[in-house]
């Protein structure tokens, strides 16, 4: 997989600033590798993760206001993305039923500020496993559920309302439903919150049948998966089918397996904000992906073709 | 403090084994690990 920085990455395209778009890459989006069911036009989208609206703690003492920051950040982007999808853990957990509903609505209000035309939302375990997802039902809708978009089949799956970390057979035989009319060539985005695959289970970093779901999506050539739940940027392939972890917008967590706790990584004075931040994905084979930070005021730290 | 478990076992060897809560269970749910010790 390549990693460029963003200065080479800007060299590369002889531009000097702005935002990176797969449009900008030669032949990136061209017909022959859209293939007849490829998108119809260019675009990105923004993923934001794993925001758990209601913790307080040492771990981010600016917990208050790093969301509202992470909207203003999108906001000033030079072209508006057309949607922002949240990958889970939009609120902190809490046993008190009460304050769950009242987190979602804060975080619900906070999010309306973002000038986007579409915002999509799924949960994480800290705001579906307790209840199975009965609050966030209430407040977002669906926790599973597909969409299209410019030549592009999204697919959001439910790997958090099961406490026990399973998708289940329902919603694999959904998918499996779902995916029937999609032309095998197609590109497929699948968004989760739970890596599909056994990143570090000891950490609950897997979906119990998350193997199930892979299978399954074997079937087409151009699957992409973006998830969120290990509070860092990783990037790993199960065969031909990338799966990108998104950075928290909360506090970071070290790498699968580095240490014996999954504790988080202690909050730097000297380096605030480090770790968290949020990423671009523009629409290309394979997906080009801008990661911004919110240590560096939410400049985009790297671009990377993955 | 949440309630207390008891979780019946069958040991088929002896040593120290760690655990990981496999359910979420609340906040602190990511602390919620700990050994099992086998002893003949």
């Amino acid at each position: 997989m390549a990693t460029r920085t963003r200065r080479e990455l800007l060299q590369l395209l002889g531009v000097g600033g702005g935002v990176v778009f797969a449009s900008g890459l030669a032949g990136a989006c061209s017909p022959k590798t859209r293939g007849e069911n490829g998108p119809k036009d260019d675009f990105f989208f923004v993923q934001l993760s794993d925001t758990h609206w209601g913790f307080k703690g040492p771990p981010n003492p600016d917990a208050e206001n790093t969301l509202r920051k992470a909207v203003a950040a999108v906001n000033a982007l030079p072209r508006d993305p057309d949607f922002v999808v949240f990958t889970g853990d939009l609120t902190h957990t809490t046993d008190d039923e009460a304050e769950r509903r009242r987190r979602m609505r804060e975080f619900q209000g906070i999010v309306s500020g973002l000038r986007v035309q579409k915002r999509w939302f799924m949960p994480g375990e800290h705001d579906a496993s307790l209840d199975r997802g009965k609050a966030y039902e209430e407040i977002f809708g669906q926790t599973h559920y597909a969409f299209d978009h410019k030549g592009v089949h999204f697919v959001a799956l439910d790997n958090v309302s099961d406490p026990a970390s399973a998708v289940g057979d329902a919603q694999l035989d959904w998918l499996r439903s779902e995916l029937k009319n999609v032309p095998r060539d197609a590109p497929v985005v699948i968004f989760t919150h739970r890596p599909l695959f056994d990143l570090y289970p000891q950490w609950d970093w897997a979906t119990k049948d998350g193997s199930k779901a892979i299978d399954l999506l074997q079937g087409w050539k151009n699957v992409t998966v973006f998830y969120g739940h290990i509070h860092q940027e990783h990037h790993f392939k199960t065969g031909d089918i990338p799966h990108h972890a998104a950075k928290s917008l909360i506090f970071p967590l070290p790498p699968p397996g580095s240490q014996p706790k999954r504790a988080p990584v202690p909050w730097d004075p000297a380096h605030p904000g480090r770790g968290l931040g949020f990423r671009e994905s523009a629409m290309a084979q394979p997906w080009l992906l801008t990661e911004l930070s919110v240590e560096e005021g939410f400049l985009p730290a790297a671009a990377r073709s993955g | 403090m949440g309630p207390l478990l008891a979780l019946l076992l069958l040991p088929d060897k002896a040593g120290t084994f760690e655990f990981h809560c496999g359910v979420f269970c609340g906040g602190g749910h990511e602390e919620m690990s700990g050994q099992i010790a086998v002893r003949p």
